[in-house]
């Protein structure tokens, strides 16, 4: 393996760990794709919340 | 500073709630967008304000769950001020509201939405004699034109800070029956009232009408019960009407005085609604309806998944097969490892860009889907299947969110919460997960492509029939177990309005992010541990060929169970596995272990079209799982759910299997 491989390798590790928590921490909704009522997943980033 | 944002359904809250916050929640031309209830923060001002959008209802009645979200969150939260909007050009019906709301005796304003269109009927509405007729402030806006808001704003602020409250409430004649039982009433229950701090006049308001739940909460003891039901019998004989009907009469008479004085009409009804009258006499009509939606949706069908949808989606596999051919072209010219060259161009690019690819057809077919909505078609659809729902004891309600299940289940499954009976909301959520959600369109995009040619299109809309049609006979299955009667389905049919572009193009911009960000999580994460899994053994060696890899040992394991609905391939048990952790990773899954074997090679057209059957209708996403549970409180049940629509799913296609085997 040169340097090349290990500088791949540890991006694609970062982005599986961020994923990883992504998920885990949304995980009743991240996974939500297409969803026409998406607000539920985005709401908190722009100071808007369930109040469910 | 806390606004309760309230009114009747379809009268624009969601769209004053944008414009006041900025925000761009999904606004529908269709009763019952919003769901649940949404806080944001009033935008440009100083003093900080948040506004909750809360359901749309139409009265204070506990018979909703809309309605008690609604009451709940005025008389718990205590919001600084109520801003009731009204459609202007169905005011009678609105201030019903209205007057229920003054009884709470909390600083109110009210927001008259749509003047535009009164205007533009020529109609007028006298907006100070109607502040004095009410009570209450009113200002004139237009939420979808953005006019009039800084004012109402201003209005809110004032309100709330000097704490301006209804200035009627007793809105009867001195000498009705309603009146004298009101007041005995009030005579009654007021410490009661006064104990869990809610006003008199609306508790004794709410017994009389028969309020079960709130005469729990003030906690009457046998005498008190025994004196209201003497009170309300007595006002019942006077008026020689019942509870209710004798408090609504009351209302709506204070109303009829009201709109003689202050609506000056021209014309019964705005320009708008002659032309959904004239549109409604086709688009509903008895022997047209059916086959007219059945016409749209093939032909929306059709440019999705045959003309342009495809076109589109086939371009960009293009430019991205193109790119990660670029990539592995660059990574060997660099003379990296070849594990890690896997890695990157099988495992992320090759999963990841296999879902990305359908893109297109996503959003063509939600940029239709819209256009229904924002039009008010939607709501047209809902009417027209109460009728054929009824026939499966499923209420009209059931169908919103069936339909929304086309996008999604997740969402799908939390607007069972509208449905008011808990019969119709089990029922309602077991069925969701068997309409086509927009997550199965790659997975059936790449197989009715691949097994069925030139045909793909025909096969794609006889799947979402397959969906239906399943979805019918498990109601009516259903029907026979689970008895009792579906609740009355009321809704109002809004008026047909050219589909706004930036509805359109906001819920566009929504689905191709989620989707995006999907690729990037859930769709990374499995193609990720996919490609570990068919790279390596037991032994952690890297495999050559994935034949000996860890997940061929345990696929192959699984597998016979899937003999019997013609999956004979361990790469397709796998598929079929990381579907659950969302549909698209049965492509990335593929794409990654068929490498460049074509998928026609390892199974025919029948088992093709069996295995599609299966993945259309067994059990759903993870997430839907979890949102089941959420609405059912309860894991075992939702368990149970998954098992059930697992077992329909094999069923159906072992029998699709078997008997096609035969010919």
């Amino acid at each position: 393996m040169n340097w090349y491989d290990y500088i791949v390798v540890f991006i694609i590790l970062v982005i599986f760990v961020v994923a990883l928590v992504n998920l885990i921490r949304n995980k009743n909704c991240s996974s939500c794709s297409s969803c026409p009522y998406s607000g539920n997943c985005h709401e908190k980033k722009k100071g808007i919340k369930s109040n469910q | 500073m806390l606004i309760a944002l309230v009114g009747n359904q379809n009268c624009g809250k969601t769209t004053l709630f944008n414009a006041l916050t900025g925000s761009s929640q999904h606004v529908g031309n269709f009763p019952g967008v919003t769901v649940d209830s949404k806080v944001g923060i009033v935008k440009n001002s100083k003093v900080k304000m948040e506004v909750v959008d809360l359901p749309g209802i139409y009265s204070l009645s506990p018979y909703s769950n809309e309605e008690i979200v609604t009451r709940d969150f005025i008389l718990k939260k205590k919001p600084d001020i109520i801003l009731n909007i009204i459609d202007a050009t169905n005011i009678e019906r609105n201030l019903y509201l209205t007057l229920q709301l003054a009884e709470l005796n909390v600083p109110m304003v009210v927001a008259l939405n749509m003047m535009d269109e009164v205007k533009n009927a020529g109609n007028s509405i006298d907006l100070n004699l109607l502040e004095t007729e009410l009570g209450i402030e009113v200002c004139s806006i237009s939420a979808q034109k953005n006019e009039g808001i800084d004012e109402l704003v201003e209005h809110i602020k004032r309100i709330a800070s000097q704490r301006i409250l209804p200035k009627k409430d007793d809105i009867c004649l001195p000498t009705s029956p309603v009146h004298r039982a009101l007041h005995a009433m009030m005579n009654l229950i007021e410490d009661h009232a006064k104990k869990i701090n809610y006003p008199v006049r609306y508790v004794a308001t709410r017994l009389i009408e028969g309020d079960a739940l709130l005469e729990k909460e003030i906690e009457l003891n046998e005498n008190e019960v025994d004196m209201l039901g003497h009170i309300v019998k007595e006002m019942e004989t006077d008026s020689n009407l019942d509870r209710e009907a004798s408090l609504a009469k009351m209302r709506y008479e204070y109303i009829d005085n009201i709109s003689q004085k202050c609506v000056h009409r021209v014309r019964i009804f705005t320009p708008e609604q002659i032309r959904s009258n004239k549109i409604d006499r086709i688009l509903t009509n008895k022997y047209l309806a059916f086959p007219i939606f059945i016409l749209i949706m093939g032909l929306i069908f059709y440019l999705t998944f045959g003309l342009v949808g495809t076109f589109f989606s086939d371009l960009l596999e293009t430019g991205i097969n193109e790119f990660i051919l670029l990539v592995r072209q660059g990574c060997e010219n660099l003379e990296m490892n070849p594990v890690v060259i896997s890695l990157l161009c099988d495992g992320v690019l090759g999963g990841v860009g296999s879902v990305l690819s359908f893109i297109p057809i996503i959003l063509i077919l939600f940029f239709f889907l819209s256009l229904l909505e924002d039009s008010g078609y939607m709501a047209r659809i809902a009417f027209i299947m109460d009728k054929p729902l009824r026939k499966l004891n499923l209420s009209g309600r059931s169908f919103v969110p069936m339909l929304i299940g086309f996008g999604c289940s997740v969402p799908a499954v939390m607007a069972t919460r509208t449905l008011t009976s808990e019969r119709d909301k089990k029922l309602t959520i077991l069925l969701v997960p068997f309409m086509s959600c927009s997550a199965k369109l790659p997975v059936f995009s790449l197989l009715t492509a691949a097994f069925f040619g030139v045909n793909a299109v025909w096969i794609m809309i006889l799947l979402y029939v397959i969906g239906i049609v399943t979805a019918v006979l498990v109601a009516a299955l259903c029907k026979l177990i689970i008895k009792g009667k579906p609740t009355p389905f009321m809704m109002e049919l809004p008026t047909y309005r050219l589909p706004s572009g930036k509805t359109t193009l906001l819920l566009m911009w929504d689905k191709a992010k989620d989707f995006i960000k999907k690729a990037f999580t859930i769709i990374f994460v499995a193609s990720l541990i996919i490609w570990f899994l068919q790279s390596f053994d037991l032994h952690l060696y890297y495999v050559e060929n994935n034949e000996n890899s860890i997940l061929a040992s345990l696929a192959k394991a699984i597998t016979p169970v899937f003999s019997l609905i013609g999956v004979n391939d361990w790469r397709v048990t796998s598929a079929l596995i990381t579907g659950l952790s969302a549909k698209e990773s049965i492509v990335s899954t593929l794409t990654m272990l068929l490498g460049n074997t074509p998928i026609e090679s390892i199974m025919n057209s029948l088992q093709g079209f069996s295995v599609l059957v299966f993945i259309l209708l067994y059990m759903p996403c993870v997430a839907t799982f979890a949102t089941i549970k959420r609405e059912l409180k309860s894991t075992s049940k939702a368990v149970l759910f998954m098992i059930i629509q697992t077992l329909i799913a094999y069923i159906i296609s072992m029998m699709i299997y078997q008997i096609g085997s035969l010919f």
